[in-house]
């Protein structure tokens, strides 16, 4: 079964809290993907921090290497 | 959730304390197996910068232990003075803004 930008999405919005927007985006082959997602769970966090949240949310997907490789751009409520 | 084992902890503790700039990579600097780790060893080349490299495919229990010391599921892992950096585009993103120069310095 295909991994699918908004199954990305949904593992997001369900396990993070007060997100405000996330996109998926498939950069290649349908396992390196790109995450843009503002969160106030990112208030205070710096950018390994960030990542490190998304990979915990995403870990099984990235323990099997469904995902390969993944690129965040994580912002806070603040940050435009 | 896997654990990780003391003996593995140790090591990777060792490893980061030996030398300054460290990378966890596929492959080694003169032969990267992976666009990001081939990447960051350009990276580190154009700031002209001594580091160790590992490869982690020719250590499965390195591999593993990382995933879990780091908290982070992909490689490649900089490690610069026994802090954590990031994988590939964190590294890019510090080498672009300046920060990466500053803490190389």
């Amino acid at each position: 079964m295909a991994l699918r930008a908004h199954d990305i999405e949904d593992l997001l919005k369900r396990q993070l809290t007060d997100v405000k927007e996330v996109e998926a985006i498939d950069l290649k082959g349908g396992n390196h993907w790109q995450v843009n997602i503002t969160a106030g769970d990112f208030d205070g966090l710096n950018r390994v921090k960030r990542e490190q949240l998304v990979q915990k949310v995403l870990k099984d997907l990235l323990a099997d290497e469904t995902i390969h490789a993944l690129v965040v751009k994580a912002k806070n409520t603040e940050e435009k | 959730m896997e654990t990780l084992n003391q003996e593995t902890k140790d090591r990777i503790d060792s490893i980061i304390k030996t030398d300054k700039v460290v990378l966890f990579m596929k492959g080694n600097k003169n032969f990267p197996q992976c666009g990001f780790s081939d990447t960051v060893v350009k990276v580190l080349n154009f700031h002209n910068v001594e580091f160790a490299d590992y490869d982690i495919l020719a250590n499965p229990d390195l591999r593993s232990g990382l995933k879990i010391y780091s908290e982070w599921a992909t490689f490649p892992q900089l490690y610069i003075n026994q802090e954590f950096v990031g994988g590939c585009d964190i590294v890019m993103e510090m080498h672009n803004n300046g920060e990466l120069k500053a803490l190389l310095a």
